[in-house]
């Protein structure tokens, strides 16, 4: 079996600067992968490029075989790869409801006819069935980052991206969430999975890659990682977490 | 053609091109500290036009003292609005529609002001200089596109100075490059935006009053000259001062040697659609084509 | 608040008439033949005249609409496809010796044609950006048939009539294509499509994060737009039989068009209708009266719409409701 999502070289310029530099690593069909790093490590530039918003600059990334060509994500979202934000993107005139019907009608599995009670269920999956009719704009921020999860949900992908999803939610709803990642593995999702929250994050994955000033420091299983000392010396200086 | 006419269309052209320069001036000031795109410039253009008119003809001020007196002016009906409303306006690092229409709304109340008060009447600022030409070598120009130049030049070099040697200067830089930084380092993002509105406004007054010595006017003088204020500031990367030189110089070479080419009528096509053309083709600019060919070699 | 969100959401509704397509379609049915009648009420030459002016406005207003309000872009330059539409439908009718409702269509498909050749360089642009090229390429088409001989240039075009001039017939052909264009925009904006552009609107980035191609959408729309707004076109000159470049093409006209639809409550489907006819009424009033104070009028609207009331007529319309809703059952709970 090939690896679902395989990258090679990657690296991502900005105006001279390489947010990316380099990367590459695989992820095996059905894991559940974490991605982490000091900030600025590049990681939320990483996702970027693997789901389609942004093009490398050099090396290439290949998603179920296929080489992905980049600076279009809808077209990554047809071939089954979506995202959450860092930061909340809600639509927010829409009602929460609304918003996740978007990623159903436009996701992966095209819909044409009414897709609310599916959405309703998407929703309840991350436990906010109960704002369905409220504008987004009304949401608090951990309502949003469930609702970020929700239509990404909804768009179906065979490969997941969540980018800090757990940030701004309290213990009770991390674990949640986390029960919720792990059931959508199960039921045969793929996750890449950004998180600061490293206990959260450790806790789920089977293999974690440690990114740091654009480059792949190191990957292995979360205990391997966790007492790598070149992790623990880019973490410490910065923000000790662990 | 020859090479007496070809020079004389090609300083026509250069000394059409420090106008052009002073007249988007107040466009990228405002576009770079706000990221509001002035649509009301073009009324500010006619204002200025308009006042230096009346100073000449009702007070027999020198046009040129008129144009220098505009600047204070009109610095401070720019502040005064921006407190009116341009405050208001929900504050964003990208240009928002609320902010277009919001001027645009100004821009149609201003033009409506001008036609209640001067009627649409051609009016031009008629003074000895306007009909007196000057000889240098095999080149003769009118003398008062000559002092117009002079003075767009000297109005560029006092905002060059001012950008780089005081604080509001400083202040404007920084917050082009990004806001959230610049208030991060202390820059106070509100008066900054302020007198930048106001120089914003400042500049198109004496750019109106600047064009009217040049060209006669209507209330609805600022419309054709908006278009090429854009056309001026996107080819330059809409951020970038050196680069509205570079875009005013373009436009004003497009403009001047395109008669030889295209019929009459379709003249203020051209800058239309080199409008449309250089939005699409290279929506950052000039610089921003510059830049990617920097990058890549 | 769980079983209520269940019996709106899950399509089982209590009546038919909770739906909102229903409430819309119902609503333009009770208008368009409440507008049809008018003309029994005696209004006179003037009054239908008024009506019928109004009428087109409504069909450009919504038209705009499409892909200004629900998409968010805003153009400033939709005169161009009034004045394509009146001159093709002027050209077709008069050249071609095709009946009235072919040369609208035809109007209409050449506005929907350039609106491709239009929309695809600049739909890449952002907001703004592509809002001032719209200007640009208006007034570049305006300033080529102002110079464009075959069509009349600046003198205009005058269509050569076929039959007497009965004004009803030109007043129920604008009704015609204006009901056709509440229809369409009540579909659209009960669709996929309509939410998809309303997510565009919202954050285009994160609606191409969920697979919306925002390109094709805004695509679609402005060519509806434009086809609706040429129709418009081709419906005034059928009345008017004589246009010039100035006239259809002005910068006024794009003003025109895109201030109806923000007076009345952009990116709604009965807002445009309102805005067009406050203003075809207003704009009427007040040319007899203060020739000279429309633009000032419509300034003021404008500023004062965008710093206080961003819905317009329908938003402000809205927020008095739900005071008195509020009230009311602060009241009955006391």
């Amino acid at each position: 079996m090939p690896p679902i999502l395989r990258l090679d070289n990657v690296s991502r310029h900005f105006a001279g600067l390489a947010a990316v530099n380099g990367v590459s690593f695989e992820i095996e069909a059905g894991a559940l992968i974490g991605l982490i790093g000091p900030n600025g490590a590049g990681k939320t530039t990483l996702l970027s490029l693997v789901a389609g918003a942004l093009k490398p600059t050099s090396g290439k990334i290949e998603f179920e075989g296929r080489r992905l060509r980049g600076a279009k994500s809808f077209r990554a979202v047809h071939a089954g790869i979506a995202r959450t934000h860092q930061v909340p993107k809600p639509f927010r005139t829409l009602t929460v409801l609304e918003n996740v019907e978007v990623g159903l009608q436009f996701g992966r599995k095209k819909k044409g006819k009414s897709v609310a009670g599916e959405a309703l269920e998407v929703l309840k999956s991350v436990g906010i069935g109960h704002l369905a009719p409220m504008p987004a704009s009304l949401l608090s921020v951990g309502d949003l980052k469930r609702l970020e999860l929700a239509r990404a949900l909804a768009a179906r992908p065979s490969l997941l991206l969540c980018d800090e999803v757990c940030s701004g939610l309290t213990e009770n709803e991390t674990g949640k969430i986390l029960r919720l990642l792990c059931e959508i593995r199960s039921a045969g999702t793929t996750i890449l999975y950004v998180e600061h929250n490293l206990r959260a994050i450790m806790s789920v994955c089977d293999h974690l890659v440690v990114m740091d000033h654009g480059q792949k420091l190191v990957e292995g299983t979360p205990d391997s990682v966790q007492n790598n000392p070149a992790v623990i010396e880019a973490y410490i200086g910065r923000k000790a977490v662990i | 053609m020859s090479t007496v006419d070809f020079l004389n269309l090609l300083v026509s052209a250069l000394l059409l091109a420090g106008v052009y320069a002073a007249m988007s001036v107040g466009m990228t000031v405002i576009y770079g500290v706000m990221k509001i795109v002035n649509l009301a410039h073009a009324g500010f253009l006619m204002l200025g036009a308009y006042f230096v008119y009346e100073l000449y003809t009702r007070f027999h001020v020198d046009p040129l003292l008129g144009v220098l007196l505009a600047f204070p002016v009109f610095y401070c009906i720019g502040v005064a609005l921006y407190w009116l409303m341009v405050r208001r306006l929900p504050r964003s690092d990208t240009p928002t529609l609320s902010s277009l229409l919001l001027l645009f709304g100004l821009w149609l109340v201003i033009q409506n002001l001008g036609y209640l008060v001067w009627g649409n009447a051609d009016r031009s600022i008629l003074t000895s200089r306007t009909f007196a030409t000057i000889q240098i070598g095999p080149i003769i120009f009118p003398t008062v596109r000559l002092v117009v130049f002079g003075a767009a030049v000297v109005s560029l070099g006092a905002l060059e100075f001012v950008l780089h040697k005081t604080w509001f200067g400083r202040a404007v830089r920084a917050l082009m490059q990004n806001t959230d930084a610049g208030r991060i380092v202390g820059v106070n993002v509100d008066r900054t935006a302020r007198v930048s509105f106001g120089v914003g406004i400042a500049f198109a007054g004496v750019a109106g009053g600047l064009l009217a010595m040049m060209y006669s006017f209507t209330p609805d003088f600022g419309g054709a000259f908006l278009l090429r204020s854009f056309v001026i500031i996107v080819l330059g990367g809409l951020e970038s001062f050196s680069g509205v030189a570079v875009g005013a110089v373009i436009l004003a070479l497009v403009e001047t040697f395109s008669i030889l080419f295209i019929p009459s009528g379709y003249q203020s096509a051209v800058s239309f659609s080199l409008l449309v053309v250089a939005l699409v083709v290279m929506p950052s600019g000039l610089a921003g084509l510059w830049n990617r060919r920097q990058r890549l070699t | 608040m769980e079983q209520a969100a269940t019996v709106n959401v899950s399509g089982v509704a209590n009546s038919r008439w909770s739906s909102p397509v229903v409430r819309s379609a119902a609503l333009e049915i009770v208008c368009v033949t409440a507008v049809a009648l008018l003309p029994l009420a005696k209004l006179g030459h003037n009054g239908v005249r008024l009506a019928f002016v109004t009428l087109v406005w409504v069909t450009a207003s919504l038209g705009w609409n499409l892909i200004g309000g629900f998409a968010g872009q805003v153009s400033f330059g939709f005169a161009v496809f009034y004045g394509l539409g009146a001159y093709t439908t002027a050209i077709v009718y008069s050249q071609g010796g095709l009946n009235r409702f072919v040369a609208i269509l035809a109007g209409a498909l050449v506005a929907m044609a350039a609106s491709f050749l239009i929309g695809l360089p600049t739909f890449r642009l952002k907001g703004p950006y592509f809002a001032i090229a719209t200007i640009g390429v208006s007034e570049t088409t305006r300033v080529v048939m102002t110079n464009l001989e075959i069509t009349g240039g600046a003198s205009g075009y005058r269509m050569v009539e076929r039959g007497a001039f009965n004004q009803l017939v030109h007043f129920y052909v604008a009704l015609t294509i204006a009901a056709m264009a509440v229809a369409v925009t009540i579909w659209i904006r009960h669709s996929k499509l309509g939410l998809a552009l309303l997510a565009i609107r919202e954050d285009q980035e994160a609606a191409s994060d969920l697979g919306v191609n925002p390109f094709r959408c805004k695509l679609l729309a402005h060519a509806v737009g434009a086809a609706l707004t040429g129709a418009a076109g081709g419906a005034f000159v059928g009345y008017a039989a004589f246009i010039y470049p100035q006239g259809v093409f002005g910068f006024d006209i794009s003003v025109a068009i895109l201030l109806m639809p923000i007076i009345g409550g952009v990116g709604t489907v009965w807002g445009p209708v309102v805005g067009a006819v406050v203003y075809g009424l207003v704009n009427e009033e007040l040319f007899a009266s203060f020739p000279q104070l429309h633009l000032l009028l419509y300034g003021s609207l404008l500023i004062i719409i965008i710093l206080f009331e961003p819905g317009g007529v329908l938003g402000m319309v809205d927020r008095v409701v739900r005071l008195f809703r509020r009230r009311s059952s602060i009241a009955s709970h006391s």
